[in-house]
């Protein structure tokens, strides 16, 4: 999915990857909505993973903040920000993959506002205000894709908090 | 009297050659954003227009032209009418804010764009048309405010571009929020971010006044 879209997933393609019969993989997941849904929610066990490891290594702050998201923006791990994208994208479709989408976001939109409380007037509304700017510049670097996506995130966060008036200490 | 005739006939036939293909922008934007792009097929658009799919292709090339030029036609109805191209006497802290208070109005252009920056995550086709047809408002965007820069009140020292970039990417963001049913909490606090951005662009006042005339 990740190399070529959830379209061209088939258990065909799969079976040859994984060195299974395709009745195999028929036999396990049945249909191939069942195949996918399957895929997205083992890569959303994965996003989750690497949102609660970045959540425990963020410091307090815009700083904090910038490091999360940029942890969070796939500069470790090829294909994360993609994944991202898919996923969000098939949420559309099913509601237990939209579902977890939502809460994906809002548990990161209260990271943000944790780290960000003592930012003037208060944090509240700020976690969706930062997460709508960091997944605008994911999206124009994926068209884009000019230099580091690290780096694209580091700016432009640093940016926001700047014309905001926000801290980054 | 047949030259005429023939002439009529030539222009009526442009003429409904473009309301088709207006016609077929407006419904692939439509099934595009409320079923995805990807789950979309030329055939289903021929379906749905009562058209043959042949007849889709006499006028676009593959579905990845059709994705483009769809938002190409919505950016230039909701944003440049609105104006990201800025006519020459607007106030463009009132117009971006303007547009945050009508932000729910282009929620289907969001939905499109996010739409086609999935598939181009694993299509090279889309993206490149995709990275043509985004570059191609941006550099309009930022031509527009270098023009009037001065007559904006802008920072000398701000990077137009990524300023541009800095708004199209709140845009963006939002139509990936709202892909999983995340509202802004209300359209006044999304027009108030616009308008703290935009000021952030000018030079502060007491700058203002220091700036020697040319």
């Amino acid at each position: 999915m990740r190399e070529s879209g959830p379209d061209s997933l088939s258990f065909g393609t799969l079976a040859g990857r994984v060195q299974l019969a395709g009745s195999t993989l028929v036999q396990r997941f049945g249909t191939k909505a069942n195949l996918l849904r399957a895929a997205l929610l083992l890569a959303w066990d994965r996003l989750d993973a690497d949102t609660d490891r970045a959540l425990k290594r963020a410091g307090h702050g815009g700083t904090g903040v910038v490091e999360m998201l940029v942890m969070l923006s796939g500069q470790y791990r090829p294909g994360t920000f993609a994944d991202q994208l898919l996923i969000l994208r098939e949420d559309l479709r099913d509601p237990v993959l939209r579902a977890r989408g939502q809460a994906w976001l809002a548990m990161l939109g209260d990271a943000v506002e944790l780290r960000l409380a003592d930012a003037p007037g208060g944090s509240r509304g700020l976690g969706e205000i930062v997460l709508t700017h960091w997944q605008g510049t994911l999206t124009i670097w994926g068209f884009r894709r000019r230099g580091a996506i690290s780096s694209q995130v580091r700016r432009s966060l640093t940016d926001l908090f700047d014309r905001l008036g926000i801290s980054r200490d | 009297m047949t030259e005429r005739v023939a002439g009529s006939q030539g222009r009526r036939s442009v003429e409904d050659a473009r309301a088709t293909r207006a016609r077929l922008l407006d419904l692939a934007g439509d099934l595009f954003a409320e079923r995805g792009y990807l789950q979309t097929s030329i055939r289903d658009l021929a379906n749905h227009a009562g058209v043959t799919s042949g007849a889709i292709y006499g006028h676009f090339r593959n579905k990845a032209e059709l994705l483009a030029e769809a938002i190409n036609a919505r950016t230039a109805a909701l944003l440049e009418a609105d104006t990201m191209g800025l006519p020459r006497n607007s106030d463009y802290v009132e117009t971006l804010t303007r547009q945050g208070t009508r932000a729910p109005k282009r929620r289907r252009l969001r939905a499109l764009i996010v739409q086609g920056a999935s598939a181009a995550q694993t299509d090279e086709e889309t993206r490149t048309r995709l990275r043509e047809e985004q570059r191609a408002h941006i550099d309009e965007w930022v031509a527009g405010f270098e023009r009037d820069r001065e007559r904006l009140g802008l920072d000398p020292a701000l990077d137009i571009e990524a300023a541009v970039l800095f708004v199209w990417a709140a845009e963006l963001g939002l139509g990936v929020l709202e892909s999983v049913g995340i509202e802004p909490r209300t359209v006044k606090s999304w027009a108030d971010v616009q308008n703290r951005f935009a000021r952030s662009w000018q030079l502060p006042p007491d700058r203002k006044r220091a700036t020697p005339k040319k």
